[in-house]
Formats: structure tokens, sequence, C-alpha cells
């Protein structure tokens, strides 16, 4: 990716047009994460059917305005309410709520905005030098390779799906079956169709999404309020202690940044392991960072600058998850997953093309995030204090738009009434699997990355003549299905070295 | 209300699986293994792996849910729970039944607000703001889908 593309694609952009559609964008964003319940997951699931209408890199303008801003926003309400906004603001809350307390909550929502920031920009540099490098190496990939590949992001996925193993494989294969609904890849036989001409595109991702995300959780809140919960969150949306100074001094900031430049790289590369979103990134970026800093202790207890930290690290990750998606079309997590999906409907194939036939859209893309990096920012700062009066809408408000825009959203990306019932019936579903605490990664992912397994594993099988050593013996996949083995093990070596320390533990009580 | 732990899901993936088993094995085309084409496997392959993957690991969630004996419970029902739930059910009906209206009479922005207004009674909100977001919001959708980007809502 060179300076004078990146140049180039910055003077496309310098349309009026963009910056409106980033800064209704970076403005939804902040809505949506600064309300506790809703993601940027839903948020950008919810918005995707609307880009489909207009112009591609205005349409993108506008998701990496809200990816950007939500996932900062998602602070606001860990700062201001002691209730992270998106799980990636979860150590948030732990410094953030009580520098409230002491009256530093202007300058806690100061330090949000400043180090995702930080975060966020690091995170693209590291992008830009690193993507075209990887997507270069793509070139060596076969058919065998894609579909390892492919199949590798959902063993991870199953991996760190929080030692519920068995439920993430179920729902993974589940989403591998539901994309084989449709018109077999090589044979171009109709499988499961029962005779509708709409489902013989398959299963559409994108309803899937929103009937997971955004109607499952609407119906899983309701199922979960709780009225005294709801009382006393709203007790402390009406404190309204002083917010005092927003941003920080000078000395503060320099000593504060050596830190978090390292944070923001290792939470890009966090972003770029499949399935390791904002939330994981923040929490071993805190904790680490709490253990070798000299104000460690202080963490958990309104640290400004273990809050710098866990701000950096969750805005950090989405640079690599980016890298992830543009150059293996592995997902680096579930916003990624819903922008896979968008950037496969605009016909677009993630992977070498991205940084060849269609390198002029990647360095917009990457300009985008830039820009929309540069707008939070701007207005994050601006509207610090006033963010506090955005928690004021109630939960029944939002369900019942969240409610009305799923079908909307879910009828307009192709005008099917397929796709809304799909939407309803992924929307029942998604509530069931929460209450039954199954993780719905898996399920996404077998959904998107099915179709790429099974295409290019016939395909090599093809090649090979039916010869399943063909995966073996070449060398890139052979690595990679040792990669397959050690994710499909480390969930089991985890639980067996779980068990015996407590075997020891028992044994020195 | 319901202490079957992982049973329940089980059950469900292993009729699911065992669905798929019978759509597969019913429809002579579904090949799984084929010898002679298409490099050793047909388009029934996949499904099949699938449906056996949903067969076992539903299997393995029936025998955990045994195990647990009634320990875990997934639908705790205090009364409060019990009437989230009712409400989870109707709004769900509430909305089928708009889908289904939508697709008989084809006439949407009918539809959707009857839908807006019954969603807010349902999750008691005062007459007054269910009517205003009833406008609100439908105004909202007619101007941005119907009037911006000339989505005619047809099914």
């Amino acid at each position: 990716m060179t300076l004078e593309l990146l140049m180039e694609a910055f003077m496309g952009l310098l349309k009026p047009s963009i910056f409106f559609y980033m800064g209704v964008g970076v403005l939804l964003g902040t809505l949506i994460g600064a309300l506790p319940g809703l993601s940027a997951t839903m948020g950008v699931a919810l918005i995707t059917p609307i880009t489909f209408w207009l112009d591609k890199a205005d349409g993108f303008a506008m998701l990496m305005g809200l990816w950007n801003a939500a996932i900062f926003a998602g602070g606001i309400t860990a700062i201001l309410i002691n209730t992270p906004g998106t799980p990636a603001s979860i150590t948030q809350a732990w410094d953030g709520y009580d520098m409230y307390k002491r009256g530093q909550g202007g300058l806690a929502l100061g330090i949000n905005v400043i180090f995702s920031f930080l975060g966020g920009m690091i995170s693209i540099v590291l992008l830009i030098v690193l993507a075209k490098p990887i997507a270069d190496f793509t070139i060596k990939f076969g058919p065998a390779e894609y579909a390892l590949v492919a199949l590798f992001g959902m063993t991870m996925m199953i991996a760190v799906s929080n030692g519920k193993v068995i439920k993430g494989l179920l729902l993974g294969f589940l989403g591998l079956a539901l994309s084989t609904v449709g018109l077999d890849p090589v044979t171009g036989l109709k499988r499961f169709t029962f005779g509708s001409i709409d489902l013989q595109t398959g299963v559409a991702f994108i309803p899937v999404m929103i009937g997971l995300l955004g109607l499952g959780e609407v119906f899983y809140q309701m199922y979960d309020y709780n009225k005294n919960r709801a009382a006393q969150e709203q007790e402390a949306r009406k404190v309204g202690l002083s917010l005092g100074r927003v941003l920080p001094t000078a000395a503060e900031m320099k000593a504060w940044l050596p830190r978090n430049l390292i944070v923001s790289v290792i939470a890009t590369v966090i972003g770029a392991i499949p399935a390791a979103g904002g939330d994981i990134s923040a929490i071993i970026c805190w904790g680490n960072s709490k253990r070798f800093s000299k104000e460690g202790d202080k963490y958990g207890h309104g640290s400004a600058e273990g809050l710098a930290v866990s701000s950096t690290a969750n805005n950090g990750v989405i640079g690599g998850a980016m890298c992830t998606m543009l150059t293996l079309g592995i997902p680096g997590d579930a916003v990624t997953a819903v922008l896979l999906g968008s950037l496969m409907m605009y016909g677009l194939t993630p992977g070498h093309s991205m940084f060849s036939e269609h390198i002029g859209f990647t360095a917009e893309i990457m300009v985008l995030m830039v820009i929309a990096n540069i707008m939070f920012l701007i207005i994050g700062l601006a509207t610090a204090k006033l963010s506090a009066k955005m928690l004021n809408l109630s939960q029944p408000t939002v369900w019942a738009a969240v409610g009305v825009l799923c079908i909307v959203g879910s009828y307009c990306i192709s005008n099917s009434f397929m796709d809304v019932v799909i939407m309803f019936i992924m929307g029942i579903l998604g509530f069931f699997l929460k209450v039954y605490d199954f993780p719905s990664g898996p399920l996404v992912l077998g959904l998107l990355l099915g179709g790429t397994v099974e295409k290019n594993m016939r395909t090599a099988l093809i090649i090979s003549q039916g010869d399943w050593s063909y995966f073996v013996r070449r060398p890139i996949s052979l690595v990679l299905l040792v990669l397959i083995a050690l994710s499909f093990l480390y969930p089991v070596i985890q639980v067996m070295t779980a068990k015996k320390k407590t075997a020891t533990d028992s044994e020195t009580v | 209300m319901i202490k079957k732990g992982d049973t329940i899901p089980g059950i469900f993936s292993v009729l699911v699986g065992m669905l798929t088993m019978i759509y597969i094995f019913t429809n002579e085309k579904m090949v799984v293994m084929n010898a002679e084409t298409y490099g050793g496997i047909g388009p029934g392959f996949f499904p099949f792996v699938c449906a056996a993957a949903l067969i076992l690991f539903g299997v393995i969630m029936i025998v955990q849910g045994i195990k647990q004996n009634g320990t875990v419970d997934y639908f705790q029902m205090t009364p409060e729970k019990k009437e989230n739930l009712k409400l989870v059910g109707m709004l769900a009906l509430f909305c089928l039944i708009m889908l289904l209206a939508w697709k008989v009479t084809k006439m949407f922005f009918l539809c959707l607000p009857i839908y807006i207004f019954a969603m807010n009674r349902l999750l008691k909100r005062s007459w007054l703001f269910t009517i205003l977001f009833t406008a609100g919001m439908t105004l909202f959708i007619y101007g941005l889908f119907r009037m911006g980007f000339s989505i005619r809502f047809r099914p």
C-alpha cells in the first residue's frame, strides 16, 4: 500500500457526501455505544441494509464511522453509570466510574476519547503497513489452503467460546449446515430449498445477523429486565456529579503515552486473531499493564492510567480485525463478520484480490477508518459533557425502535420477504441461544465461512482426484491443519490443566 | 418451569440432525460419497457431516443435561421473569401477525403503525408516547426507505 495510493484515495474521498454519511455514522455509533444493551455489532448489522442503497464509499464511510464511534462510546456508560455500553468497555467501568465519583468524570471521558483515538490510529497504521505483505503471501494459497484458513477461523471461534466448547461446536456445525442451503457449489443441485426460489441463493447472512443480534437481543433484554436494577440505573443517571476538566495535562499525556503505544500494538495483534475482540483485548492489556505498572495497585480503583490502557486496548483491535478480514477473509470479530458479509454482497472477495484489482477501494476503506477516528476525536471531545444526556433514553423505547428496524432492515437488503422470515426465526433462535448460554459467534462464522470451506475443499479434492492426502502434502495447508488441531486441543488442555491444578490445590489444603 | 439443563437444546440438535439425515437419504441426488466423480464426494457430503455432528454433539448435551440432574436451571422463573417471558411471547406473536398481515394485504404502511402501536402498548408506554412514537417512526421509515430509497415493501 503506497503513500501515493492512500493520498489518491484521500483526495477521492474529499466529498461532502462522505463527511455527511460518516458524521451520521459517528453520531449513531456514539448513541448506540452509549446505550447499554446496544452493541457496535447490532448497530452495524442494522445499518448495513441502508448502506446498500448508497454509493459504496458513502456506505462504508457510514459503517466505519458507526463502528469506531460505537466502540469508544461504550466507555461513556461505563464511566458515568458503571454499566459498560459494549462488552469491550468492561475494564473502563472498573476505573472510569471511580474517577467519576471522585469528580473527575470529565477527565475520564476525555481519556476515553483521546486514547480510543490513539489505539484506533496506531492499529490502522499497522493495518496499512502489514495488510499488503500478508495479502501477497496468500497468492501461494490454493483451494486447499483457502478451505483450511476458513476452517481455522471457525475453530478459533470455538476455542475462545469461554469453555462452552461443545455448545460452540454444535452451533458451528449448525451454521455450516445452514450454509449448505441453496444451490450446490459444484453440481448446482438444489439442497434444502423445499421448492422456494428465494432459498436457492442460500440463507442470506445479514438477516441472520439482524435476527440473532437485533431481535434476539431485544427478546432477551425484555426477558432479563429487572425493574429494581433499571430503577437503580435511572437513579445513577440522575446523580449528575460535577465532571471537571476534560483534557489531560501535557505531563499526564507524557507519562501515559509510551505504555499506550505498546498497548496499541498488542491490541492490534489480538484483534488480528479470529474471534478475539475488544473485550478480550481490554482484559488482557489492562491485566498485564496492572502487573507491570508502578501504580498497579490503583488499577480498578479509579486509575487514570488504567482507564487510558482500557480505552486504547478496545479501539486498538479494529485495525487487526480488519487486517484478518481483508487479507484472509476471516472476520476478526463479530463486526468484521458483518462487514465481510457486506463486502461479499458488493461482489468483492477478501484476499489477494482486495490488494490487486480492488486496491483502490481497499485504500479508501483504510483512509475512511482514519477519517472516522479523527471525526470521533473531534465530536467526542466537543460533546464529552453532553454525552451524559444521551443516557436518558429508556430501554422500552430502544426495544420498540430496534424491533421495527429489524423488520425493515432485513427486507430492504434484497426486497425479499423470505429474508424477513429468516430474520424472525433467527430472532427466536437468538433468544433461546442466550437463555441456554450458547455463544452465537460460531453459528455466524459457520454460516459465513461454510460456503468457502465447502467450495474450496471440494475443488481441492477434484484437483487431487479424490486424494485426501493432498491437504497434508502441501506445506501451508499442513501448517494450517496443525493449527486447526491445536485450536481444537487447546480447550481440552485448558480443562485438563485446570482439573490438575484443582486436584493439586485440594491436596495442599 | 424447565429444569432440564442442557437436555432440551441437545434434543433439538439431535432432531435437526436426524431431519437433515432423512432429507439426505430420501433424496437420491444428495450423494454423500461418489468414487467416480467430483473428487470422491457429492452434494450430500457436507450436509451429512453437519447432520452427524449435530446428532453427536446433541447426544453429548443430552448426557450432560442428565448428569446435571436438575442442578442447572436456565429458565429461573421468578414472578417477574414469568411476566417478562409472557411479554416476549406476545411481542413475538405481534411480530408474526404483522408479517402475516403484510404478506396477505401487501399494505406495509398500514400494518407497520398498527404493529408499532401494539408493541408500545404492550411495553406499557403512555398513550401520548405511543401515538407520538408510532407516528414518528412510521414517518421516518416512510421518508427514508419508501421516499429516499424507493423501496416498495411488496412481499
